[in-house]
């Protein structure tokens, strides 16, 4: 059949090392390591059994500086066959909207470029921001059908897929109709690691970078003036361990106190 | 009056907790800052719930109900909740951050095109100084969440558009107490029925499941040790399920059969930084503490107050297992 | 004098630290306890092409220098501290490079390809039961008959017999050891011959050790009952196996010592971050200076035990481009491996010194480590050899012996 699948994947600052600050207590980014997003790789994982199942092409989409495409190469060395960046300055301090925003239009232009698109896959979320929005804004965007924290693709043909999807306690199995937007959640694709001789030949596939202009993008709607959300401040939270003990003799009061010191630290559980 | 809005999420029996802890948040801004307190509604046959939800603190419910599929058409919710925002031009409209409101809140942003923040921690109402336009912005928004896999923490606002979305954590703001004497508005809007989306999207099957142990990408751990024995674990099994964790176990209890080795945290098993990790029973020994030393927020149960797993615990709670546990248990049921 | 690394180079590394983080480390205790690697983690390892790194592409390798290879024996090293994955790969990869350059290209074509693949592992037998630091001592006799030779004669103590025996459990094809024999015993060194034989033929009988440390890679002797193999399978001419053998030697070394310094550096890092947890007398250990200034010491001496081994790497490298010769790799690889042992070595009996008790323990990948490193106080070449090969090169051939 031949599935035409992008995987939207974004660099990350390294989840392994902790966050750097400069002097005036905001985030130093540049400092940072990269790192593909881990939510990332089960889709690219789910894109390539599904390639491997039915056959296709994966192409990779990413918005970011040109630095971070080092960070991106492990979505190309695990089996992904091109990749298109979009690098521009003016995009930088873009919020999900505008993020999403400026994904769905390359995704319209690859999508006109290939002729027919099928799947768009996405990890549910990104461990910096965790917001998941994107899946869902870029189906949003396209207006197609889109699927958020998807834990398997069941099956797939030339008009639709079946999904199964998480829901609160459980599942649901869904019929999608194609092309459409699924955000892969869950740990059912484990992703590959890959072999040393895709990671160097990782460095020799297709790369195409693209500005703004060049896939129509208002610059008005990106960027930080084209975003509606305004990070006010940013500041270190508080990992020092609180160290409270709490001892009651009776159950009933103990139990009723920690869950006072929780509410009154504004800890969930959940 | 300018309007809070909140979704009703549906849960099996009644409007869920974690939406009803937000109604609650919005009465209190609401009564501080002088809003109305709106909810919006969607599914078949929920006239009963909106009365609940003016009972909770709703001055107005907002009712779509699309049919039977209603309830789990997710792209009828996203339309449903858009127009209904469009006409009624609330400057707040808050989701639960659970799945269903984390997949909807960032649709409806689109659909409105506005801004949308996710996972706040909490959500206040205060002055904005605009650096770039100088100019002041009265009752806005402050969306405070976590950011940075939880290492930092930002608060942002929504100046300029309209309505200022949020999806909200479940269980930051308690379930406010029922008032049955509160009265409110309720309409109903006729936005269609949800089968007409099912040329897009249709639901096969909904089911209720277990998932597999997966330690390292688990948000919260309840871990279980010596002490707990082998009934012990029924109970920390079963906090786990009301937590929608997995269940970790220290090498002593691996050790004595009570729990496979794909659960033992530790120097010789895994090393987690779930959320939250709850020591149930577990002294503290250092073999164990290295594994989950970095866990967001540890909490620790054990009878032996010298125990050294409150050194490096945020909460102790010092006392027998067997007893708390299931008191936490049933107080947590009830609240989440 | 540069240690940067390339961004290639970074990401291979990369690679192989998710592997050893996911799949290795948490199972090492087992690898221990078991006295076998799990074969899906061989096989993931030639699935990830951990076999083929030296190889030249041309044989379904990967065609990397020593210097890289050795940058992906580190991480295995850091999430195997027991070093049993360091034993299958540096053998592998020292005496595979020997076959493959001193090989017949029949040879290259039927066993290095397969190696290259993680079809085949290829291990080194010259140690006998009467014959260690002596190799002259050796009974291993290979006698030419038509089309090839038939070998006769035991080895003992070799590693990975079980894992090139049992075909298809770790490696599809099993595996086969570089093999020393005397071809004409009246010539003494210049009678000897290097063969592969495969592990997998009748004639061969694999009796098991019951191994010290490192437990997670086979050891034991093998007879050989008349065992014939093809001529292609003599490894560099009749007469040439003992200056072949030393050459592979230099490689094996070069391997272990940075083995050794990452083993090392790796236990004090457990050992400093129990040291932080663990409380006596009030306070963290960490805070003593009594460990502080052994924990300086121990480190210092194994960044300079690194820094050594890749130089002997580097070393290896160069003598490929023509760069050095035999007698000055020789002399790096043995200094090396004689700094490294030692430093380890003790780093590691501190090391377990402030893990108090528990350091006592098979579940402590510090203890498993101690263990490991001990095995090359013997292995590729005794301390004492080391010591006699560079007062050798440093005095001159004529104060030895």
């Amino acid at each position: 059949m031949g599935l035409n699948i992008v995987v939207l994947v974004k660099p990350v600052p390294d989840p392994k090392e902790p966050p750097r600050f400069k002097p005036d207590g905001t985030l130093d980014r540049l400092a940072m390591k990269l790192a593909l997003n881990p939510y990332d790789k089960y889709a690219v994982e789910a894109a390539l059994q599904l390639k491997e199942a039915v056959g296709g092409t994966i192409l990779g989409v990413s918005m970011a500086p040109p630095h971070a495409l080092d960070a991106l190469r492990e979505a190309l060395a695990m089996g992904v066959d091109e990749f298109v960046l979009l690098a521009d300055k003016r995009l930088a301090g873009s919020d999900t909207l505008a993020t999403s925003y400026a994904l769905s239009m390359v995704v319209r232009k690859v999508w006109s470029n290939l002729g027919k698109l099928d799947l768009v896959l996405c990890g549910v979320e990104s461990s910096d921001s965790n917001t998941a929005h994107i899946g869902p804004q870029i189906a949003e965007w396209l207006g197609i059908p889109g699927v958020s924290y998807v834990d398997k693709i069941l099956e797939v043909s030339a008009e639709a897929v079946k999904v199964k999807k998480i829901i609160e306690g459980g599942s649901m199995t869904l019929l999608v109709k194609t092309p459409a937007v699924l955000s892969i959640a869950g740990t059912t694709y484990v992703p590959r690691i890959p072999t040393l001789r895709d990671v160097l030949s990782a460095r020799r596939k297709s790369v195409t970078t693209w500005n703004i202009d060049e896939v129509g993008i208002d610059p008005a709607r990106v960027g930080l003036l084209g975003s509606p959300t305004r990070v006010v401040r940013m500041w270190a939270a508080e990992v020092k361990r609180k160290g409270k003990v709490i001892s009651d003799q009776d159950p009933d009061r103990l139990v009723d106190e920690f869950l006072e010191e929780l509410r009154k630290d504004g800890i969930s559980l959940r | 009056m300018d309007k809070i809005f909140v979704y009703a999420e549906a849960a099996e029996e009644g409007v869920a907790d974690c939406s009803l802890e937000l109604v609650g948040r919005a009465r209190a801004l609401a009564d501080q800052h002088g809003f109305v307190v709106g909810s919006i509604l969607i599914g078949h046959e929920l006239r009963n719930w909106a009365t609940e939800l003016i009972h909770y603190g709703a001055d107005e419910v907002h009712i779509v109900d699309g049919g039977p599929a209603s309830t789990t058409n997710m792209l009828f919710h996203a339309k449903a909740v858009a127009e209904v925002v469009k006409a009624e031009a609330p400057e707040i409209l808050l989701f639960p951050a659970t799945i269903t409101g984390r997949d909807l809140a960032p649709r409806v942003a689109v659909r409105l095109g506005t801004g949308v923040t996710a996972d706040c921690t909490s959500v206040e109402i205060g002055t904005y100084d605009d650096p770039l336009t100088g100019k002041r912005y009265e009752k806005i928004l402050y969306q405070i969440r976590p950011t940075f896999g939880g290492t930092v923490m930002a608060a942002i606002v929504t100046p300029y558009h309209r309505p200022q979305i949020a999806t909200v954590r479940p269980g930051i703001y308690p379930v406010p107490s029922k008032d049955e004497t509160r009265t409110g508005q309720i309409k109903e809007w006729p936005i269609g029925r949800a089968e007409e989306e099912k040329s897009c999207i249709e639901v096969l099957e909904v089911k209720r499941e277990k998932r597999k142990v997966d330690l390292k990408s688990a948000r919260i751990i309840v871990s279980g040790g010596r002490g707990a024995k082998p009934e012990g674990f029924k109970l920390i099994k079963e906090l786990a399920e009301v937590l929608g964790g997995e269940v970790g176990a220290s090498r002593a209890a691996v050790d004595a059969g009570w729990m496979p080795y794909d659960h033992q945290v530790g120097l010789s098993g895994q090393t987690v930084k779930p959320d939250v990790y709850i020591a149930v029973g577990i002294s503290g020994a250092i073999q164990h503490v290295v594994g989950m030393k970095d866990s967001k927020l540890i909490i620790a149960i054990n009878n032996d107050p010298e125990a050294p797993i409150f050194k490096v615990a945020d909460y102790g709670l010092v006392g027998d297992l067997f007893v708390v546990l299931p008191k936490l248990i049933e107080r947590l049921k009830r609240t989440c | 004098m540069d240690f940067t690394i390339t961004k290639e180079q970074e990401e291979l590394k990369a690679v192989v630290r998710e592997f050893a983080d996911k799949h290795v480390f948490p199972r090492v205790v087992e690898f221990e306890a078991n006295q076998e690697i799990p074969p899906e983690i061989v096989k993931e390892m030639a699935r990830l092409g951990l076999f083929g790194v030296v190889f030249p592409e041309e044989y379904e390798g990967l065609g990397l220098d020593p210097i890289t290879a050795g940058l992906v024996l580190e991480e295995l090293v850091r999430g195997d501290p027991e070093c049993s994955l360091a034993v299958a790969f540096l053998v592998h990869t020292s005496w595979g490079h020997i076959a493959c350059k001193y090989g017949s290209e029949e040879l290259k074509e039927d066993v290095i390809k397969r190696a290259a693949r993680g079809d085949l592992w290829i291990g080194i037998a010259t140690t006998e039961p009467g014959a260690g630091s002596d190799l002259t001592g050796i009974s291993v006799t290979a006698k030419k008959e038509g089309e090839g030779y038939v070998l006769t004669g035991e080895k003992a103590y070799i590693s990975g017999v079980k894992e090139a025996k049992e075909k298809g459990t770790w490696f599809k094809d099993g595996g086969g050891h570089v093999t020393l024999a005397y071809t004409d015993k009246t010539k003494g060194h210049r009678g000897m011959t290097l063969f592969f034989i495969p592990l997998t033929d009748p004639g061969i009988t694999v009796r098991l050790e019951k191994e010290f440390g490192r437990k997670g890679w086979s050891f034991g002797s093998f007879t050989i009952n008349e065992v014939k193999v093809p001529e292609f399978y003599r490894i560099g001419d009749e007469g040439k196996g003992f200056y072949i053998a030393m050459e592979g030697f230099d490689h094996a070394r070069a391997y272990i010592a940075l083995t050794c310094a990452v083993a090392g550096k790796r236990a004090l890092e457990i050992a400093a971050e129990y040291t932080k947890q663990r409380r006596a007398f009030g306070q963290p250990i960490a805070k003593f200076q009594g460990v502080q200034f052994q924990l300086a010491e121990h480190w210092s001496r194994l960044e300079a035990a690194h820094a050594l081994a890749y130089k002997a790497l580097w070393a290896l490298k160069m003598e490929q481009e023509g760069k050095l010769n035999r007698f000055e790799v020789t002399k790096i690889a043995a200094s090396a491996k004689l700094f490294a042992v030692e430093a380890a070595k003790a780093a590691l009996d501190g090391a377990m010194r402030w893990m108090g008790a528990f350091a006592y323990t098979e579940e402590n990948p510090v203890a498993l480590a101690w263990k490991a490193v001990k095995s090359y106080d013997w292995a590729e070449g005794s301390l004492d050899i080391m010591r006699l090969i560079v007062a050798r090169e440093v005095l001159g051939k004529e104060y030895i012996g």
